[in-house]
């Protein structure tokens, strides 16, 4: 496929998925590999994995690194185009949603609706989760996932110290 | 997290949304400021230094637009600066906050991704890197029980969340078909205050 293209085919990827990206970007992790590792072949699910561990380490909004999966594909254009495709429609809506915000604010129907995605969005966020385990190597990045989780759950640590404790015992054990 | 800490603050005065307009320039630091400081989730960054630090808005008032944001598609963080930067300077202002909070990130990103390329033949630097991969997705399994929140008190949202994942991971079915179906009878067990 041409650059120009596959830089049409990441942007329309994205505007559509910036329609369905309500409660972050998490939920969106099934479809956005589906796109990259199953149906186009443009990644392994290790490299996907690693774009967003990447992206954890790097300070910013944790959208960036859908900007790692463009450029993966693209270069710096593939970067752009998709932080600009996954933000524009959003962008638009809000610059709306401002001048209405005490009337939207106020509406009921808001807080049902909340209430009534929340479980879905859980729900994609477990499968994209699952979909990134499934792609883990071996058993030790099951139990190096273990530990961690339990760090996460059991104490306040700062997560940066365990994606730290993550590569450290990557190198140690030769993963 | 940050410590409670710079005493000064506390004698600054406590605006509101209405009461103070921030220079555009002051916009954009505030912006940038969240972006370089902002590691695993920007919303208590954009807390700190908006709430605590400039004392632009009240706690309420930034607690109340981050859920209408929420209520809103797209990154959490993309709709906070777009309706701040609207609110104080119009398409502008939006356009500026944006910038801010991406641009600068982006950039240290990226030349984050070259250096990992560029070593990326290394042994070491692939076991670090799978290593890494696996306490990160721990973490986003993490986060999801988290935002969970008050779902798990309920049967039905437990059930529900269940059915959303399953859907999505062994039917293979698209998140835009799951949000419509599964998202539908969510709204619809909500509003009989089941959920």
């Amino acid at each position: 496929m041409k650059t120009g293209d596959q830089l049409l085919d990441i942007a329309f990827l994205y505007v559509m998925l910036s329609f369905l990206c309500i409660g972050g970007t998490i939920p969106l992790i099934p479809d956005m590999h589906r796109f990259f590792v199953e149906s186009r072949g443009l990644m392994t699910t290790t490299e996907f994995a690693g774009y967003i561990a990447l992206a954890q380490i790097a300070p910013g909004p944790n959208i960036l690194y859908i900007a790692l999966f463009g450029y993966h594909v693209a270069g710096v254009a593939g970067a752009l185009t998709a932080l600009f495709a996954i933000s524009f429609v959003p962008f638009v809506l809000m610059v709306i949603v401002t001048r209405t915000f005490t009337r939207l604010q106020a509406n009921p129907w808001r807080e049902i609706v909340l209430r009534g995605l929340a479980p879905v969005t859980v729900g994609l966020m477990f499968a994209g989760c699952m979909l990134l385990m499934r792609g883990f190597p071996d058993w030790r990045a099951w139990l190096l996932a273990a530990i961690s989780f339990a760090v996460y759950l059991g104490t306040q640590w700062h997560p940066l110290w365990m994606i730290g404790f993550g590569a450290v015992a990557g190198i140690v054990l030769g993963m | 997290m940050p410590s409670a800490d710079s005493s000064p603050v506390a004698e600054k005065a406590q605006h509101t949304l209405d009461s103070y307009t921030p220079s555009r320039r002051a916009l954009f630091l505030a912006f940038l400021q969240i972006g370089v400081s902002a590691f695993g989730g920007a919303l208590p960054w954009g807390r700190r230094i908006l709430v605590e630090d400039r004392r632009w808005l009240t706690s309420k008032e930034f607690t109340e637009i981050v859920t209408v944001c929420q209520a809103v598609p797209g990154p959490n963080m993309v709709n906070l600066s777009v309706f701040i930067g609207t609110r104080y300077h119009g398409v502008v202002g939006a356009l500026i906050a944006f910038a801010g909070i991406v641009g600068v990130p982006l950039a240290i990103l990226l030349c984050l991704n070259a250096v990992y390329h560029h070593f990326a033949y290394l042994p070491a630097v692939k076991s670090a890197m799978t290593g890494m991969a696996a306490t990160a997705t721990s973490y986003l399994l993490y986060m999801s029980v988290k935002m969970g929140g008050s779902v798990w008190k309920h049967p039905l949202g437990v059930l529900l969340c269940v059915a959303s994942g399953a859907l999505a991971f062994f039917v293979h079915w698209h998140m835009a078909l799951v949000l419509l179906v599964c998202g539908a009878v969510g709204v619809v067990i909500a509003k009989k205050g089941k959920l």
